[in-house]
């Protein structure tokens, strides 16, 4: 505790953005191990990636989803018009 | 822009018993902007210090100046008038009363100001930064 007092406001400022980028840093391997197709290692880049693959991970889940309705729609008119059995 | 982060030390020269001496002041740390929020907690108190008044300037003043700075106050003799046995006496003095008995000149004030001002502001929190996002 007495050695962080001693340290000046600036360093302070300084030490924690440098970790505070070396965690930005381990992010994006994180990223990279799980098999995301990043080029660089900038934080925004990778947000605005992973965000919009969540997105299409989800639109693609959500038209997955409303397709498997639509057949069972189908099927269930069909077979109220007697066209199956 | 590359920052310097090596810590600021100050200094001022200023008369004490008549005889002109060198204070040296810390580099402004974590620990002083805790005593500073301790100390003077409102926005107030703390233009106080800038107003040169002269209590709460000597106050961290004191509390910044280096242990070979406070020695220069070991050896001086403060001396009051007894109004009943109309002598003077003297007087026992701790602390940072030392240095704010021992001012005598505005300009002295000034020069402490000074020396408090510039280790504070060079090792302080750097605006831009503070101003700047940052996410994570």
């Amino acid at each position: 505790m007495e050695q962080f007092l001693a340290l000046t406001p600036k360093q302070f400022q300084f030490t924690a953005k440098a970790l505070s980028d070396r965690r930005h840093n381990n992010r994006a391997m994180q990223y990279h191990l799980h098999g995301f197709d990043i080029e660089g290692t900038d934080a925004d880049f990778i947000d605005k990636e992973f965000e919009a693959m969540m997105k299409s991970i989800s639109e693609k889940h959500h038209k997955q989803e409303h397709g498997a309705l639509n057949i069972l729609d189908k099927e269930r008119t069909e077979m109220q018009d007697g066209k199956k059995s | 822009m590359p920052v310097d982060l090596l810590p600021v030390e100050s200094s001022c020269e200023i008369k004490i018993g008549g005889v002109d001496v060198t204070l040296d002041l810390r580099p402004f740390t974590l620990g002083d902007l805790a005593f500073m929020q301790r100390e003077f907690p409102t926005e107030q108190s703390r233009m106080e210090i800038a107003k040169l008044n002269a209590d709460p300037l000597c106050k961290i003043v004191w509390h910044m100046l280096t242990p070979e700075s406070k020695k220069h106050f070991s050896n001086i003799k403060f001396v009051d008038y007894d109004e009943e046995k109309e002598q003077p006496i003297e007087i026992e003095v701790k602390g940072y009363k030392k240095l704010f008995h021992s001012i005598t000149k505005t300009d002295d004030l000034l020069k402490l100001f000074m020396a408090y001002s510039e280790s504070e502001s060079l090792n302080n929190f750097v605006p831009d930064l503070i101003k700047k996002k940052v996410k994570n």
